[in-house]
């Protein structure tokens, strides 16, 4: 933690739709995302762009770094069962729609079907996972 | 006390603490230890019982 505190990240309830993070939280990620989209959005030359992207990978890892600090016992538990869920769902599902694409049109010109199926097969996976999680402990 | 001075006291959220009495939720020997300095009490034992069914 460089900039972001433990506190700023910490959920007064817990539970799967609390969202009651201090607005300190709050701020620092939509600095956070204001960041890439600022860089995205201003230039296109190279330099910038780096520039923007190591800015943003500082700030979103050091907020990663702060939430994963402020959780208690039984969230940081919930949290690796959710990531270890995601990212074998996402391992598997790139793996399959690899093959698919492959045997179809090839890889490199659908990259972003591959991409977008991924995230969005993790996204769904970390959403259940941390639902039945909650229902159960 | 209720469960929100609780989880603010042993530093954990409601969820957990809801969790804990419910019976959902194994604590960590640190927390349980926590728990029972919090609530006053003198031995883990006076919080917390081991169900024999969960010892195997």
């Amino acid at each position: 933690m460089v900039i972001a505190k433990a506190e700023w990240f910490k959920r007064k309830n817990g539970g799967f739709f609390s969202h009651k993070m201090p607005w300190q939280g709050i701020v620092y990620l939509i600095i956070t995302v204001s960041v890439l989209l600022t860089g995205i959005l201003i230039s296109q030359d190279l330099i910038p762009n780096l520039i923007v992207i190591a800015a943003f990978l500082f700030l979103f890892t050091d907020a990663m770094n702060a939430s994963l600090k402020s959780m208690d016992e039984r969230e940081k538990q919930h949290y690796s069962i959710v990531m270890t869920n995601t990212a074998w769902g996402m391992i598997i599902t790139m793996i399959i729609i690899s093959i698919v694409l492959s045997n179809f049109n090839g890889i490199k010109a659908n990259l972003s079907v591959l991409f977008i199926i991924t995230a969005i097969v993790g996204g769904v996976i970390s959403l259940v996972t941390r639902h039945k999680l909650e229902r159960e402990s | 006390m209720t469960q929100e001075e609780l989880a603010e006291a042993v530093d954990v959220t409601r969820q957990t603490i809801i969790a804990l009495e419910q019976g959902r939720y194994n604590p960590s020997l640190i927390l349980a230890y926590r728990v029972t300095k919090a609530l006053m009490r003198r031995y883990i034992e006076d919080v917390f019982v081991l169900d024999e069914i969960e010892m195997g």
